[in-house]
């Protein structure tokens, strides 16, 4: 059926608003009726029907005015709801659409997900805190060495300096310590601050019930008095508010609870134990067994300023303007680092203290979703030229018939819209879901015990991820549906001649799939590559070997005695080990001060020698290493307290042969911290503080007792867990107030330290193969597409006696040409791409050759694969139906 | 939403060409073509609708939410010429059915004063 421009032409007659809505169907409509009988009879019917168009023509202008007018804007409004209807229904029947959107919907889910945790951990300061922009941390550092990190201040430093400055309005110093609180339920280790009184004012929080501290609060002899956590009002006293008039037990003594904090404030600094559960003042020490709190010179406290309002919230001003007020300051207690200069920092750069460890593990999601991401919009891309190339002979009549560009625009636009309309609905549901996945397991990438209290999702989920999943999902489907498919219909004429269209660059002349093709490809390779990076680095730290014997017959569990006197301590830690190496369920017991693999780092040197070795350095108890299953290389371990000589020394072989490379370590004297020390033995340990990393030089010396808290290694003959509830029965015989906390078998604590990297390699490989899933899908069915849109040349070829397998080869070759540039193109990008990686990789070069091999190769393979489907139906199957077709 | 009288009674009384299409899509879905073709088989071709006045007709009722367009029905999915097809609502029934009652009170009423069809001109 030609269409007839007579009819287009009479078109004009009606009115714009008909024509912009219903040109075709008035086309068809004016042609069937040219066609009845009373029109047939020559010149003179066409003349009636001519006549009668007219009059209709403007009764239809009287029509359309009749009634009440609509607006303009209601009818535009109108117009577009019934195109985005229409390109609903149709769409829903194109095949692939469902794909396209769920695979669009899922990674734009996954990148706002991602993109808007990193935005609520490392972009934003603590919740509900008023201005955080105009809060700065201060701790001091030594500039010489500024590997070692910040530092706190000493409370007599905060006093000296509160007087001293003259950029803040005010500040207030914090210290965060585990505590225990204990009812007739039992004892629990609580995180919980020594704030100074300025600091709940000159955060501006509000609280969620009664009141929070005040400056009043704060002063020598006034009650200990607490503010509750909103997690730890929920959790430990169900949320209840009669919690106002009840004193609680927090380390051995009484306090009074005086109000909740708001729901998203947990602490304006999250260290490794967690969020904070209880807020108590700096002059309530003393009375909660934390005597010399207020007057002591170590470094305990970290501080925070509210700048004054005239000041611009500058940090290298604000810095630089800091140094003259560090000479007034009374000096810290003698320590190995010396505080030379004050650091300055952002509230945002606070909010976690495991800041680079998660950064590393959100960053490699982010590389891996933004992938993804690509991938999904090729599917996009590819769906939509199909679609563009399909309709392509239609639209281009219709162009030629004089169809307004805007109307084409409209109509590709209309699906583009309903692509985005589907994918960010879709998309918004899932970011949401994965969100609140990501906020729900800080665990896994903060390393905070499983133990601690949730972190609140409150912040983590709000209309920033609604606002990037909209703009991704109409972003990719503008930039990689509208745009490619409106590209492609720059020639309308060579589509009236069934030629495909075909973008000219230099010499090279690609149709715009083989350049999709090409892409996908190259993204595939680039995809395989990340994730076989990241699952051969972490395949290295799963099988990090902590060198424990049997660590599944290992009870690990944190003992914490408070609120009691240093002799007191010290009896029960004896009459505790006593007690539990003499039950019938536990092989030995021993304590150690740190948890396992956590140590600190102390400085080592020979006895005259300026020379110092860093080494891992923690406190242990007698019969450490023999319950761990560790050997002595050389001499022996600690023996029981009070038998043994304080000032000894354990040392592991790398630390012994960096002091004594040549000669026998035992009975040697070495100087730690300034304190000389006599060699008892050398341990066959390779690893006190990191499980990944090489060999580390370690020292251990004889545990202290008394109120230090510390982890229980407990080897036991039955499973480890089943001794949790005789180890708190009988630690609550032997004192009610000490608590038993972060309970759990060794070998589930070593999984657990790597549990963030083994994470993150399962969630980018997850990801990474989904992302190549779907482009081997794409790439199957762009060739097989590719192949029908030379079905005619096929046919022909056939026709004149080509066989099947010259065909196939032909097919395969122009297949794997295209390929094979693909390949080579995502192999380069990944080299590059690679380089950014670098720092998420565990001890393995970005250049890792099996990979960079294995994975251009992988995809090159399942890309032969989907050419060798397509050239197998398109020889066997296509030809056939292509002349029934004809 | 509970569709209120005075809804209904806005429409009323309904303009000859769209009472023609609101009757003709009353006993079933039809495109534009079978609209006219309809209407002029009942009407014995007293009533002719041009391309123009129906499509008007039609886009004011669809604006008016009397009728909307639905997808083509079973069977004609191999045809050449994608006609849009158009349907009554439920809103639009009811219009239909207030103006027919409307016009049946009207016809009572001539009856009553002695007007009847086939009585022409009498009194």
């Amino acid at each position: 059926v030609t269409p007839d421009p007579r009819f287009r032409r009479l078109l004009r007659l009606y009115p714009r608003e008909l024509r912009t809505q219903r040109d075709d169907e008035l086309v068809r409509f004016l042609r069937r009726q040219r066609s009845e009988p009373r029109y047939r009879n020559g010149s003179l019917g066409g003349l009636l029907f001519f006549l009668d168009v007219g009059v209709d023509a403007v009764r239809a202008r009287r029509v359309l005015r009749s009634g009440r007018r609509a607006s303009p804007g209601a009818m535009l409004a109108d117009d577009l709801r019934r195109d985005v209807a229409y390109a609903g229904r149709t769409l829903l029947r194109a095949p692939g659409f469902a794909v396209c959107a769920l695979s669009l919907a899922l990674a734009v889910g996954a990148t706002a997900a991602v993109l808007s945790t990193v935005d609520w951990l490392l972009h934003r300061s603590a919740g509900g805190v008023q201005e955080p922009d105009r809060v700065f941390a201060i701790q001091v550092g030594d500039a010489e060495r500024p590997e070692l990190g910040a530092f706190g201040l000493s409370f007599p430093q905060y006093l000296a300096l509160r007087d001293v400055q003259d950029a803040f309005e005010d500040i207030a110093a914090y210290a965060k310590l585990v505590g225990v609180m204990s009812s007739e339920s039992g004892a629990d280790q609580v995180v919980y601050e020594y704030v100074s009184g300025s600091y709940f004012p000159l955060l501006g929080l509000r609280p969620a019930l009664g009141r929070l501290l005040e400056r009043d609060d704060d002063v020598e002899g006034a009650p200990p008095v607490a503010v509750l956590s909103h997690a730890f009002w929920r959790s430990r006293f169900g949320g209840d508010p009669a919690v106002l008039e009840r004193p609680v037990r927090l380390n051995g003594q009484w306090a009074r609870v005086i109000g909740v904090a708001p729901e998203d404030f947990e602490g304006y600094n999250m260290d490794w134990n967690g969020p904070t559960s209880v807020w108590v003042p700096v002059h309530a020490g003393p009375a909660l067994g934390v005597g010399g709190l207020p007057t002591s010179t170590g470094s305990f406290f970290r501080l925070l300023g509210r700048l004054r309002p005239e000041l611009s919230a500058d940090t290298d001003l604000l810095r630089e303007r800091a140094q003259v007020w560090l000479p007034e300051l009374p000096p810290l207690t003698a320590t190995a680092f010396r505080a030379t200069t004050l650091l300055i920092t952002e509230s945002r750069e606070m909010r976690i203290a495991r800041r680079p460890a998660a950064a590393r593990f959100l960053g490699a999601l982010t590389v891996v979703s933004t992938l993804i991401l690509l991938a999904a919009c090729f599917n996009v891309a590819n769906f939509f030229l199909g679609r563009a190339l399909a309709r392509r002979r239609e639209l281009a009549i219709r162009e030629a018939l004089g169809a307004s560009l805007p109307r084409l625009l409209r109509q590709l636009g209309t699906e583009a819209a309903a692509l985005g309309i589907a994918a960010a609905t879709l998309g918004v549901a899932g970011g949401v879901a994965l969100a609140h996945l990501l906020a729900t397991f800080p665990s896994i990438y903060l390393g905070l015990p499983t133990t601690a209290i949730p972190l609140s999702t409150a912040g983590a989920v709000d209309g920033r991820l609604v606002g990037v999943v909209l703009v991704l999902c109409f972003g990719a489907a503008l930039a990689f549906g509208f745009l490619p498919a409106l590209l492609s219909f720059r020639a309308p004429m060579s589509a009236l001649k069934n030629a495909t269209p075909q973008w000219t660059w230099s010499r090279v002349r690609v149709t715009p799939r083989q350049a999709v093709l090409v892409l996908q490809v190259a993204l595939s390779v680039v995809l395989a590559v990340t994730a076989g990076l990241y699952a051969r680095s972490f395949a290295r730290v799963a099988g990090a070997d902590p060198g424990l014997v049997d660590p599944a017959s290992i009870l690990v569990a944190k003992v914490l005695p408070r609120g009691i006197s240093a002799e007191d301590g010290n009896a029960f830690h004896d009459a505790l080990m006593e007690r539990l190496n003499a039950m019938p369920e536990v092989e030995s017991a021993t304590i150690g001060m740190n948890a396992p693999f956590m140590g600190g780092l102390g400085s080592f040197s020979l006895p005259g020698s300026e020379e110092v070795v860093r080494a891992g350095s923690t406190r242990v108890g007698p019969g450490f290493f023999s319950t761990e299953g560790v050997p002595m290389l050389a001499g022996r371990e600690f023996r029981a307290s009070g038998e043994d000589q304080p000032e000894g020394a354990v040392i592991n072989h790398v630390l012994a042969a960096a002091l004594w490379p040549d000669a026998d370590p035992v009975g040697r004297t070495l100087v730690h911290s300034g304190v000389e020390r006599t060699v008892l033995g050398v341990a066959a340990m390779d690893r006190c503080n990191n499980l990944l990393d090489e060999p580390e030089p370690c020292s251990w010396a004889l545990f202290a007792r008394g109120t230090t808290s510390g982890y229980l290694r407990i080897r036991t003959r039955v499973d480890p867990l089943d001794l949790v509830p005789l180890l708190r029965a009988l630690v609550r015989e032997l004192n009610p107030d000490v608590a038993i906390a972060e309970e759990t078998a060794m070998d589930a604590y070593v999984a657990r330290t790597t549990a963030a990297q083994r994470g993150s390699a399962l969630a980018s490989l997850g990801l990474a193969l989904f992302g190549i899933v779907l482009l081997a899908v794409g790439c199957a069915s762009l060739f097989l597409t590719m192949v029908k849109d030379s079905v005619r040349e096929i046919a022909i070829r056939m026709a004149l006696g080509a066989t099947h397998g010259r065909l196939s080869a032909r097919i395969l070759r122009q297949g794997l040409v295209l390929i094979g540039a693909g390949a080579v193109a995502g192999a380069g990008a990944a080299r590059m791409l690679a380089g950014r990686i670098a720092d998420h990789l565990y001890e393995l070069q970005p250049t890792d050759p099996v990979t960079f091999v294995a994975a251009p190769l992988l995809i090159a393979l399942v890309g032969a694969a989907a050419v060798g489907y397509a050239a197998l139906v398109a020889t066997r199957t296509l030809p056939a139906e292509h002349l029934q077709a004809e | 939403l509970p569709v209120r009288e005075k809804d209904v009674d806005v429409h009323l009384p309904l303009s000859p060409v769209k009472l023609q299409v609101l009757l003709s899509l009353s006993d079933g879905d039809k495109h534009g073509y079978g609209i006219k073709h309809e209407v002029e088989e009942r009407t014995e071709g007293k009533v002719r609708l041009g391309a123009g006045t129906l499509y008007a007709a039609i886009r004011r009722l669809e604006m008016e939410k009397l009728l909307e367009e639905v997808g083509a029905p079973p069977g004609t999915e191999g045809d050449t010429e994608r006609w849009r097809f158009y349907r009554l609502t439920a809103f639009g029934r009811r219009v239909l059915f207030a103006e027919v009652r409307r016009l049946e009170a009207d016809i009572r009423a001539a009856r009553a004063k002695g007007l009847s069809a086939g009585i022409e001109g009498a009194g």
